[in-house]
């Protein structure tokens, strides 16, 4: 039934708590977070071997004749599109070591194809994982939310084979599991809407730590759409425009 | 009035096959899109009020180029088969042949979408033509096979439907 009368407004003492503890429980999850960043900053190394527990100075950090600490590597010079993304699928997985090379591309078109449907788009569905998988894994929520849109809107192609579990990309973030394989759990895990966003967000953060910081959000797209890509695709430009145009709030 | 007449078949199956299939389009998105925005787009709740402006503009956003594109290439398939009197009443050629056509339509168009967004790695390999195979076909056939059913079985019920009316008449 359709009301005209305005809510009347109501203070809730016990509501009021719950409020100021879940501020208080999510500023507490802020500071941690960037003690978090500002380790990773200082080049943290968080595989370093530690004291093992029990001893007086267990859990520091510990210096172990034959560790070697991650050094980075640079991408060959020549090398085919097979041989840079098998290269480059490791990298990502291992989340850093060394430095993509991707070339900017003023000709990439950030327009939205014939074929792109906003009406698809699965991010306010999904909104909650989302924000779960931004703050286990510290990649932008709305790098995640960009991609999807565009996954959703765009690559909507796979949606029957999908739901007959016989294609090759799992919806929302469209992991291929033909590139990744058991990485992250195979097609079964992959269904779970929460598991698919978490993936998506490993490897966007795969790519993030294998790219020069100047690297923007075109080309980390890019690189998500297609691993060898050495220059900027149409794609990366796409979510770059959905990134900052926000059409998901619309 | 409709009569047996082809001339008159001519239109009025393409317009009753493209209002049939427009609408089963219009109401196939609407099932999809409705729970994709989590209801906010069709339904406000603090409120309670339906949106009716939204559900009209996507029944018309996807239902309007739904059934222009079937009552276009019906025109098209049917100019080529009622002149050579295939029309049968009853018969499941013609809604076969519509279905091939539009059940091959949606699949192309579908697998041109998957070509536009995954232009490397999903469909083709490292080499200039070496296409994966089995993904275009799964991805063709997925959306080929279903059109396909819908539009026969649908034809079947519409034109038997006419075929009474024309009887009639």
């Amino acid at each position: 039934m359709i009301s005209s009368q305005p809510r009347a407004a109501s203070f809730d003492p016990a509501v009021g708590v719950l409020a100021v503890h879940w501020r208080l429980a999510a500023l507490d999850f802020d500071a941690k977070m960037l003690r978090f960043r500002l380790a990773l900053k200082a080049n943290f190394d968080p595989n370093q071997p530690r004291v093992p527990a029990g001893r007086p100075d267990g859990g520091q950090w510990t210096r172990v004749e034959g560790y070697v600490r991650d050094t980075i590597v640079e991408e060959p010079e020549q090398e085919s599109s097979d041989a840079r993304e098998r290269r480059r699928r490791m990298f990502v997985l291992r989340g850093r070591g060394t430095r993509f090379r991707i070339a900017p591309n003023p000709n990439a078109d950030p327009s939205a194809p014939v074929h792109a449907v906003d009406a698809f788009s699965d991010v306010s569905k999904h909104n909650a994982e989302i924000e779960i998988v931004a703050a286990e894994t510290l990649v932008d929520a709305d790098l995640i939310r960009a991609i999807m849109y565009v996954e959703t809107t765009q690559g909507y192609y796979g949606r029957v084979a999908d739901s007959l579990r016989i294609s090759n990309s799992v919806l929302p973030m469209n992991i291929n599991v033909s590139v990744w394989g058991e990485a992250f759990g195979g097609r079964t895990k992959l269904n779970v809407p929460l598991n698919n966003i978490r993936a998506g967000a490993v490897i966007l953060r795969g790519i993030i730590g294998n790219l020069f910081d100047t690297a923007g959000v075109a080309e980390i797209a890019t690189l998500y759409n297609y691993l060898p890509a050495t220059i900027v695709s149409d794609y990366g430009a796409r979510v770059q425009a959905v990134y900052n145009s926000r059409p998901w709030e619309k | 009035m409709i009569t047996a007449k082809r001339a008159d078949l001519f239109y009025v199956v393409p317009l009753a096959d493209a209002a049939a299939l427009g609408a089963i389009a219009a109401a196939g998105m609407l099932y999809w899109i409705v729970p994709l925005n989590n209801f906010e787009y069709f339904f406000d709740e603090s409120t309670s009020r339906v949106h009716v402006l939204n559900w009209v503009l996507t029944v018309l956003r996807f239902g309007l180029p739904a059934a222009f594109g079937v009552f276009v290439l019906e025109l098209v398939i049917h100019r080529l088969f009622l002149r050579r009197s295939l029309w049968v009443r009853r018969s499941v050629l013609l809604p076969f042949i519509d279905a091939l056509v539009l059940g091959c339509v949606a699949g192309g168009l579908m697998l041109y979408a998957g070509f536009q967004h995954n232009p490397q790695s999903v469909f083709y390999g490292p080499g200039i033509w070496e296409v994966h195979w089995a993904q275009s076909a799964i991805v063709f056939l997925s959306w080929a096979l279903p059109v396909g059913a819908v539009v026969f079985f649908v034809e079947l019920i519409v034109h038997s439907a006419i075929s009474r009316v024309a009887r009639r008449a």
